[in-house]
């Protein structure tokens, strides 16, 4: 209408303004499209983006980006909370892709072995949970065994009482009383003294082999112990040959297992006492500090 | 003009009238031809006689084989004609005879002449001269069709018009490498087997995962040797690789080109061409690739070289968020969307258009919008060589997408971020989906469905990081595991150690002096006496070190016994007269002094010391000589 009225030079004008506005809004619309270029270099701006990409309800966005920092070798216990988040959301949202739920559980598991925040194990603690929760119930529909989190052995379990320092504080404790019980015993002349000297010799001598030997474990453990999480649903544990075990059911999405050796893409694993071999893609190791 | 055309025609006059002479002269006709006066190296001619006799049948075929030339197969086939035209009867025997021949050296040769037996005589037909050609040395020609038997004007006529207007060649004349054009690209420092042999490269020993890398595999063959027929063939395996085709035919091998190898000239064919990307990291391994070349002398197995590959990732520098590792190539998006308007519920057609070169992922990444449900997708594949190095072409998703809820539903923008090997560049390829428009609907239905709520009360994200925390453990101090057994094993040892030693010093002081010992104490206490004022003392000090020093010298003990007899206990002990006899003196007057009733003078003490030690030293010295 506008186009009518004017006369042609203001015509010609007016189009030229409009094919301008179009090329700048177009533009502008590129420039939003376009990720910040800083998120290629910096990780602290890939965290941020994924932050915002997970309150959006972006979860796969947020899902690039938290595994981009990952692959940059960023490893905090934020992070891999913050992705199982966004796998989770994307579960959420219908989006699931195969795999999506024990990824999840990776990155709670993972939170939860990093983190030195009480607050963060326990919300890390809590979503492991839900999500294990969500794995045995379509389990539990498929007819499939429901047991998802096998725990550990009890010797790891000892083990993970307490931290590596505090065994290695608890055992230096020990060797101070033991080596003072043993200059009391030979010092002391009274009998009832020298008795009690004997007697705390003997316990503490005890406890400091204990100690020291849960702190070596302890030590052998956060070096040499590798741990994964199963993120394929049901994954058929295959035998040195790589052919299904018979009489071993599959293992759940998320199930928390050792990982003995990896060679020509699988991985030897142990699996609640049992020992098979899964592809390598199935099993997600655990990051250390 | 009229001259020109009497001219033409009394050639062709003599023609017809020499032409047909011979017929009257020999009543057996007889004809040679080839099918082709120039083959290359490995292909066949066929050269064909036919004989022709009113009386007898022509037999007995035979034909004069050049080096060079090896038969492939041959045989004759009789005829007999009979015509009657105006009761005059005419009746012919003939003999069609053929041979093929293969080509198995370069050069010039004469076949023939092939020549049949008639009546009791042999009957020749006309050489044949044919030339051998490198492969691909030039445009093949065309194959002659069978010539007439009887066309007087024929190849091999004795009255070919054109004969001798060309130049014809001989054996021994041609060029071996004539037209051979070697490729000095395709050449090799040596050959690695003799008459074939297979040949592996890769364009690249170094890529990234999910980068083209193009195996090639040439069959050489020497051009002037005998090689067999491949046979047996076994691929080269590249199990950590995905392999595709860069040929269409990979049935028959390709003449590439000839090249030259010490000296020699060779044929190369193409025998395979793909396109390797590779799955994961590490050095890769190409097998070799091999096959069983027939009719050789001796083993005619053959295979290519083993190849190594050193893959690793992407660079991290640059890589974009939602990379896949593997998305390697150079590709772009494009995608429509029908229909633009739908109801709440209904569903719309996403067709995604993947484009271009490279490892072609097999899936997309989708953007996840509320509302939004994607289905499984129904994958097209428009893929092959899209030139003669590159694999590609198009994959074509279609997506059911299912809308859940109404107005102008933005479906958002699919991003496939990839790695380009040839700018060594991360890039993202992109396609926007557009808006939909969905009218609110009533529905799917008027069930009870209730919607299950997946993963509740999951917690909030966090939005700091937790940073690192240097933590040093003790359990990495060897001085942690040091102090931790050692201090009560250093307590033990200590308490052990005092008790030990207190023990010696007990024992020590338990146990008895030696004579030796108690010698040097008493010489002692002789010294501090003479050094003090109490004469009386002094002397009886000077007795006690004498008796003493004699004791652990001679072991005889010459306390309370007189004179004359410590005297005889002394020499019997092996001391000497005089040595003994002055230390009786001496004793003797340390009694004297003792007993003396005015006492003792220090100085008479101190002298008496003087001749004690005098005599002790006799005494040793005795002891030692005797």
């Amino acid at each position: 209408v506008i186009l009518r009225v004017v006369s042609t030079a203001s015509r010609v004008r007016v189009r030229v303004l409009v094919v301008a506005l179009v090329l700048a809004s177009a533009s502008t619309a590129r420039a939003d499209d376009e990720p910040d270029p800083a998120e290629t270099t910096d990780p602290a701006a890939l965290f941020k983006g994924a932050l915002d990409a997970l309150g959006h309800e972006r979860p796969g966005e947020a899902i690039g980006k938290l595994e981009a920092l990952g692959d940059r070798g960023v490893v905090d216990p934020v992070v891999s909370y913050n992705r199982g988040l966004a796998y989770a959301a994307r579960v959420r949202a219908g989006s699931e892709q195969a795999g999506d739920l024990g990824r999840a559980a990776h990155g709670f598991e993972e939170a939860r072995d990093l983190t030195n925040d009480a607050l963060l194990a326990a919300d890390a603690t809590s979503a492991l949970g839900i999500v294990r929760s969500e794995i045995a119930r379509r389990r539990s529909r498929a007819g499939d065994p429901v047991e998802i989190a096998h725990g550990f052995s009890l010797g790891r379990s000892i083990v993970n009482l307490l931290s590596e320092n505090a065994w290695a504080v608890i055992a230096g404790i020990m060797a101070l009383v033991l080596s003072a019980s043993i200059v009391g015993r030979r010092v002391v002349q009274l009998g009832r003294a020298k008795v009690a000297a004997t007697t705390a010799a003997a316990v503490t001598g005890a406890l400091l082999l204990v100690a020291s030997g849960l702190a070596w474990a302890a030590r052998d453990a956060r070096l040499h112990l590798r741990e994964g999480i199963v993120v394929t649903p049901n994954a058929r544990l295959l035998d040195d040959r790589h052919l299904a075990r018979s009489g071993v059911s599959p293992l759940a999405e998320g199930v928390r297992v050792r990982i003995v050796e990896e060679s020509g893409g699988y991985s030897k694993i142990v699996a609640s006492g049992v020992e098979g071999v899964l592809p390598t893609s199935a099993v997600l190791p655990l990051a250390k500090r | 003009v009229k001259a020109l055309r009497f001219l033409l025609c009394l050639v062709a006059t003599l023609v017809i009238v020499f032409a047909g002479a011979p017929a009257f002269a020999d009543p057996v006709e007889i004809s040679a031809n080839v099918d082709a006066n120039e083959i290359e190296l490995g292909d066949t001619v066929t050269y064909t006689l036919q004989a022709q006799s009113p009386s007898d049948m022509p037999s007995d075929p035979k034909l004069q084989v050049p080096g060079g030339f090896s038969v492939v197969e041959s045989g004759s086939s009789p005829s007999h004609m009979m015509s009657i035209i105006n009761g005059h009867t005419t009746e012919k025997r003939g003999l069609t005879s053929q041979w093929r021949l293969r080509a198995d050296r370069l050069g010039t040769f004469t076949i023939g002449p092939g020549s049949v037996s008639v009546g009791g005589a042999r009957k020749s037909g006309a050489a044949q001269t044919v030339k051998v050609i490198a492969p691909g040395a030039g445009g093949r020609r065309p194959r002659r069709p069978r010539q007439q038997p009887f066309d007087p004007f024929g190849n091999g006529s004795a009255f070919d018009p054109f004969k001798g207007l060309f130049p014809q060649d001989d054996d021994s004349a041609g060029d071996p490498f004539a037209g051979l054009n070697p490729d000095a690209k395709l050449s090799l420092d040596a050959p690695r087997a003799a008459s074939a042999f297979l040949h592996a490269t890769v364009d690249k020993t170094r890529a990234v995962v999910g980068e083209q890398v193009t195996l090639t595999v040439y069959l050489y063959e020497d051009l002037q040797g005998r090689h067999g027929q491949p046979n047996d063939v076994h691929e080269a395996n590249a199990p950590e690789f995905l392999k595709r085709s860069l040929v269409k035919d990979e049935t028959r091998a390709t003449h590439v080109g000839n090249t030259l190898i010490a000296g020699r000239p060779w044929a190369v064919k193409l025998v395979r061409k793909n396109a390797l990307f590779p799955l994961k990291t590490g050095k890769l391994v190409i097998s070799p690739m091999s096959l069983t070349l027939s009719q050789m002398r001796g083993t005619g197995f053959r295979e290519s070289e083993q190849l190594v590959v050193d893959v690793n990732d992407p660079p991290v520098a640059g890589r974009p968020a939602g990379y896949q590792i593997g998305d390697t190539g150079d590709f772009s998006l494009s995608a429509s969307v029908a229909p633009h308007t739908v109801d709440q519920h209904a569903a719309v057609g996403v067709t995604v258009e993947l484009r271009g070169t490279g490892n072609m992922p097999s899936t997309l990444p989708l953007p996840e919008i509320a509302g939004v449900e994607w289905l499984e997708p129904q994958t097209t594949d428009d893929l092959g060589p899209v030139s003669t190095e590159r694999f590609g072409g198009t994959r074509t998703f279609s997506y059911v997408v299912r809308i859940q809820k109404s107005g102008s539903v933005d479906l958002g923008e699919i991003r496939l971020p990839f790695y380009d090997p040839d700018k060594r560049a991360y890039s993202v390829a992109r396609a926007a989906l557009g808006i939909v428009q969905v009218t609110p609907g009533a529905g799917r239905d008027a069930g009870a469905e209730v919607a299950e709520t997946i993963l509740p009360g999951m917690p909030g994200p966090r939005a700091v990081l937790e940073g690192k925390r240097d933590v040093s453990f003790l359990a990495e101090r060897p001085v942690y595991w040091g102090a931790l057994f050692g201090s009560p094993l250093l307590c033990v040892c200590a308490i052990a150690l005092t008790g030990a030693v207190r023990k010696i010093r007990e024992r020590r002081a338990n146990a008895a002096p030696t004579p030796a010992m108690t010698a040097r104490s008493r010489r002692a206490e002789a010294e501090d006496a003479t050094r003090g004022t109490d004469g009386k003392a002094a002397t009886a000090a000077i007795a006690r070190a004498v008796e003493a020093d004699v004791l652990a010298v001679t072991g005889v003990n010459v306390r309370g016994t007189s004179g004359d007899e410590r005297l005889n206990e002394l020499v019997d002990a092996g001391v000497s007269e005089d040595a003994a006899r002055a230390v009786v003196a001496v004793l003797a007057s340390c009694e004297d002094a003792r007993f003396s009733p005015s006492g003792v003078a220090i100085e008479h003490a101190q002298d008496l010391w003087k001749r004690a030690k005098e005599a002790l030293g006799a005494l040793a010295e005795s002891r030692v000589t005797g």
